[in-house]
């Protein structure tokens, strides 16, 4: 347990930091850590050395945030709602942008509402295609272009680029 | 004028548009709408930018390994017993170290860095064919794949015929030393480079590293056939490779 915990000690802030990127609640992201490193510890016989373990674990954890997303039925639907919003007209930001303040990138992320937030983290950070991602959440491709284009739009006026 | 759609313009910035003509369609779009020129430019200035979030670290909350602890009980595989009575080690983020390193010239050439990480794939590679071994089956690492089988005696091709170890800790000592021996001599040459902070840092990583691998070894000896115990003590060797990695890049200014 003790190398284990070495591991943990080590790779935990990236794992941490991965979460809270994709949850935008620091609540959330820890619950998602913990499960991540729980379910590292199963799969840990399997991992084979044809990756850097950085590589495995990072895939490990962003699989298991999107089969939790997957599960959450109320967060699907509100995610597919979204298609025929506005830019504007939908669930309130996580963090709200400050007119006139320079953020940086990872600021401008965590005022994105859930869904774009979501879908331009798997795709445009983590490399998802669209299909995949679409399968992964369980809703429509058409939605998760849709969701991406919106994310680009608002990190670009939160930018002011 | 007429804009391409959206989903059109992305993949043209992207570089995902396959279609010749179409491609061309929008590259002649484009020498003529600055709006779009200025879309485009912005999707892969974003995509760029959007890569360097996947280093980024934060620091986990307080307990969390209480609660990961308590998890791992709770799914039915309790941990081997480690030490009575010991502190959990605690490391320091060499990333944020990095802001202490010295300036100044001298010490390896680039060659070594390479072979090093030659030397590490080699590692790897050894790795894998040993845990090919161990579970009979191929493909890429699939952290959702099923635990592998227990272990055989460890066995590689060598120039004269197959050499068998007498034991597969023997077989990872071998894979993985000779590129660990390599990096550590490039370090030792180049630390000079270092701010004194930083290096505290690198040697108290290193130094808890090697405590958990050595439990991760005497745990494998003690049950060769143990996948868990192969698993980490891979996971182990592979995160000090990559702690010198990082370290010998940070001395040498790469």
């Amino acid at each position: 347990m003790r190398s284990f915990e070495a591991l943990y000690r080590l790779h935990a802030p990236r794992v941490y930091a991965l979460c809270l990127r994709m949850a935008g609640d620091p609540t959330q992201a820890e619950e998602w850590a913990q499960e991540a490193w729980v379910r590292a510890w199963e799969r840990l016989p399997g991992f084979r050395g044809e990756s850097a373990f950085t590589t495995w674990l990072h895939r490990l954890t962003v699989n298991l945030i999107l089969d939790r997303r997957r599960g959450e039925q109320r967060w699907a639907k509100r995610f597919e709602s979204v298609a025929e919003y506005g830019p504007y007209e939908e669930s309130a930001p996580t963090r709200e942008a400050h007119p006139g303040h320079r953020m940086d990138l990872e600021q401008a992320v965590a005022t994105l509402p859930e869904g774009a937030r979501t879908v331009f983290l798997l795709y445009d950070v983590e490399g998802y295609k669209h299909k995949e991602i679409a399968h992964r959440l369980g809703v429509a491709e058409g939605t998760v272009k849709a969701q991406l284009h919106r994310a680009r739009k608002m990190l670009r006026e939160a930018l002011n680029r | 004028m007429r804009h391409p759609e959206s989903d059109q313009l992305s993949a043209f910035a992207e570089g995902r548009l396959q279609e010749t003509r179409l491609r061309e369609v929008v590259e002649r779009h484009l020498e003529d709408c600055p709006d779009c020129r200025s879309e485009v430019a912005w999707i892969r200035e974003l995509r760029t930018e959007a890569l360097s979030l996947k280093s980024q670290e934060a620091p986990p909350p307080e307990g969390l390994w209480a609660r990961v602890e308590a998890g791992i009980h709770a799914s039915g595989r309790p941990p081997s017993q480690g030490p009575a009575g010991d502190a959990p080690p605690t490391t320091m983020d060499l990333s944020q170290a990095r802001r202490g390193r010295r300036r100044g010239g001298g010490g390896w050439t680039r060659y070594t860095l390479q072979a090093a990480a030659v030397l590490a794939l080699v590692a790897i590679s050894s790795f894998t064919a040993l845990t090919l071994l161990r579970t009979g089956s191929g493909g890429v690492d699939d952290p959702d794949g099923s635990a592998g089988a227990p272990a055989l005696v460890a066995e590689r091709e060598a120039p004269g015929g197959s050499v068998r170890f007498a034991s597969a800790m023997e077989e990872l000592e071998s894979a993985y030393a000779p590129a660990i021996l390599e990096l550590e001599r490039a370090l030792e040459r180049d630390r000079g480079n270092l701010a004194p902070a930083t290096i505290q840092v690198l040697e108290e990583n290193l130094r808890i590293i090697d405590e958990a691998l050595r439990e991760a070894l005497t745990a494998l000896a003690a049950d060769p056939g143990s996948s868990m115990a192969t698993g980490l003590v891979g996971g182990m060797y592979e995160t000090k490779l990559q702690v010198l990695q990082q370290a010998v890049r940070l001395a040498q200014g790469v």
